[in-house]
């Protein structure tokens, strides 16, 4: 599991322990605990902020080739995309590019006037 | 039964959607079974609410495990009702929905947990836990949202989530204020009997603030709503606009109910910001129909397009500014508080189910006609079939038409404690409604695109099952509707409607006070 997904995972079920330790200490009127169980889901919220909507909000495409123009000047031997290349964030999957235009490309060809 | 009853079934409502959540995505994979079990969990805590709701007639409640943790009384019930409803017609839908199987056990997931939150929104008078249940919609909303899987999808989520976590900060501030006054978190109209005026209304602009932004009310809602209902995947749509904005605001007026401050200021501010909500999302859902984004703004895309469901939710932004009105009058004429939170009811059922149809039935368009835009739609003709009459049925009952849930609405602004103004904005947005659900109609069922259009052969199908919700929400629509229409004019079916009016007259209470008028 790449270590991405490993941090993304322990936050979130950091994120649902807060929320569910929050409800429960709302419950039973602990004021400390729901203090402690506030302050564990919002910075679990935080890290996926921070993580995965920013990120895939702002993309920030690297120019692979840039990063070896100092250096040899030797072919880059990793890709524009594979630097960096954000999936739906939190999903894990690949953009939908078929719908980006709010049809479906693969089922439909569209000539505008 | 006695006012008050303990019960563990109370709670059994939430962890059934919970457990949902939890085991069907992990004891099953495939689409089929997947959607069966998690409609299976629906069904049952349907049922069960329902026979809670039968329970606490009257005015009596249950709780668990204190009467400051889950509070089950007519209103809640009655929300959660609905809310549980369109939550299984969610749970059938998004089964043909979702192309890519492999998206389900995680969306189901999601699904449940988000509605879960939504219930617990309803269920209680302790304000932590509406609060934590907000969030938690927040969250669980925002990454549903995502499951277009489009760009524009990513950036209408990061608005939903940016707005809603600034209104819950501004609730949160509230809350601590509460803390500061009353020394405690619970809403009990005894907790806030001896706080001065003064303070009773900053509090209550505090909460009213907080959840306009939620709710969706003008300016907020313009911001964020329009773009999260439409990018959203279809069933989420229906439930963002069906349920969601309508428990926040339930929520706002159980808050303000309670607090109750004698300010004529307080209330007018809420009836104007009501007022321009109703005015001018219904204006701009007019506006998307005829001539789309490009004019009506408020787009998380560079492609400009006529988006069926960017009407839709530009239509939810208005109707949600009906229960901003409402909560302004009950805080003009507070005698009148009942009537005024009775139309609350009544309107979170009339936009829930008329709300939920329209995106229902605007999803089977999309996925039948493959584009969500109707200046590339070629006409569906006599595909739409039933769907186009049920399309018709939603929008006229948004329309405030006769014959349908709507007219409960006309009849509640219609009457002579309403002044004309009032009666003139819920007018005017209803007309605009009705022009905007008669045009689209017309594009949907033959419309010429703008555009040359080619559909690659076997690639295009619709589903049977994103034609039911569509069906079912309809026929609940009417057949309310009729009862209404009916009984309220002394045609018949009187002895219904009365019961159905008393009963609302008592759950309107229960908005804000957990258990009334039982010994």
């Amino acid at each position: 599991m790449p270590s991405e997904r490993a941090s993304l995972l322990v936050s979130l079920t950091f994120m649902i322990i807060g929320i569910a330790g929050c409800i429960a200490a709302s419950i039973a009127s602990n004021f400390i605990l729901l203090l402690a169980f506030v302050e564990i889901t919002s910075v679990s919220m935080f890290f996926i902020l921070l993580y995965d909507f920013i990120p895939a909000y702002f993309p920030d495409r690297i120019k692979a080739v840039s990063l070896f123009y100092c250096g040899l000047a030797k072919e880059p031997y990793i890709s524009d995309a594979s630097v960096y290349r954000p999936n739906v964030p939190l999903l894990n999957v690949p953009y939908d590019s078929n719908w980006d235009e709010y049809y479906d490309k693969s089922s439909m060809r569209v000539e505008r006037k | 039964m006695t006012a008050v009853e303990e019960s563990f079934l109370v709670i059994l409502v939430p962890l059934l959607i919970v457990l949902c959540g939890i085991l069907s995505p992990v004891l099953f994979k495939k689409g089929k079974t997947l959607a069966v079990f998690s409609s299976l969990f629906f069904v049952a805590a349907l049922a069960l609410n329902t026979w809670l709701l039968a329970e606490v007639q009257e005015g009596s409640a249950l709780y668990y495990p204190s009467t400051q943790g889950i509070i089950f009384n007519a209103a809640s019930a009655f929300v959660v009702e609905i809310t549980l409803a369109l939550g299984l017609l969610g749970a059938i839908y998004s089964y043909r929905y979702f192309e890519d199987e492999k998206i389900l056990p995680p969306f189901y997931m999601l699904y449940s947990f988000f509605i879960a939150t939504l219930i617990v929104m309803a269920v209680t008078f302790d304000v932590l836990i509406i609060y934590v249940a907000f969030e938690a919609s927040t969250i669980a909303g925002g990454v549903l949202i995502l499951f277009t899987k489009r760009r524009s999808a990513t950036k209408a989520a990061v608005r939903f989530f940016v707005l809603s976590v600034i209104g819950a900060i501004i609730i949160l501030a509230g809350i601590l204020y509460q803390n500061f006054l009353t020394g405690s978190f619970m809403l009990e109209q005894s907790a806030f009997s001896g706080v001065p005026n003064s303070e009773l209304v900053l509090l209550s602009a505090l909460y009213a603030i907080g959840f306009s932004i939620k709710v969706g009310i003008f300016p907020f809602g313009l911001l964020w709503l329009p773009a999260a209902h439409s990018e959203a995947p279809t069933p989420v749509s229906a439930i963002l606009s069906g349920v969601m904005v309508q428990i926040a605001a339930f929520a706002a007026s159980r808050i303000i109910g309670v607090i109750s401050p004698l300010s004529y200021e307080l209330g007018l501010l809420l009836v104007t910001l009501g007022a321009l909500s109703v005015i001018f999302g219904a204006a701009l859902a007019a506006v998307e129909a005829t001539s789309g984004s490009k004019h009506s703004r408020f787009h998380v895309s560079p492609v400009q397009i006529r988006g069926i469901k960017r009407i839709w939710a530009f239509s939810t932004s208005s109707e949600v500014g009906v229960f901003y009105m409402l909560i302004g009058l009950a805080l003009i004429s507070p005698a009148l508080t009942p009537l005024f939170f009775a139309g609350i009811l009544l309107h979170f059922l009339n936009h829930g189910l008329a709300k939920a149809l329209l995106f229902f039935d605007s999803g089977f368009v999309i996925e039948t006609s493959r584009t969500a835009d109707l200046s590339l739609l070629k006409g569906l003709g006599s595909r739409v079939s039933v769907n186009g009459l049920t399309y018709l049925i939603g929008g006229f009952s948004l329309s405030l038409i006769p014959g349908t849930l709507g007219y409960n609405t006309f009849l509640e602004f219609t009457r002579g404690h309403i002044g004309m103004e009032i009666t003139a904005v819920i007018i005017t947005a209803a007309l605009f409604i009705f022009f905007t659900t008669l045009y689209s109609l017309r594009i949907i069922v033959a419309g010429k695109p703008k555009a040359k259009i080619e559909y690659v052969e076997g690639k295009v199908h619709s589903h049977v099952i994103l034609r039911i919700p569509g069906i079912v929400l309809a026929i609940a629509i009417v057949t309310l509707g009729v009862i209404v229409l009916l009984g309220a004019n002394g045609i018949a079916l009187e002895g219904y409607y009365h019961q159905f009016e008393e009963w609302f007259s008592v759950a309107a209470r229960t908005i804000s006070e957990p258990w009334v008028g039982v010994a």
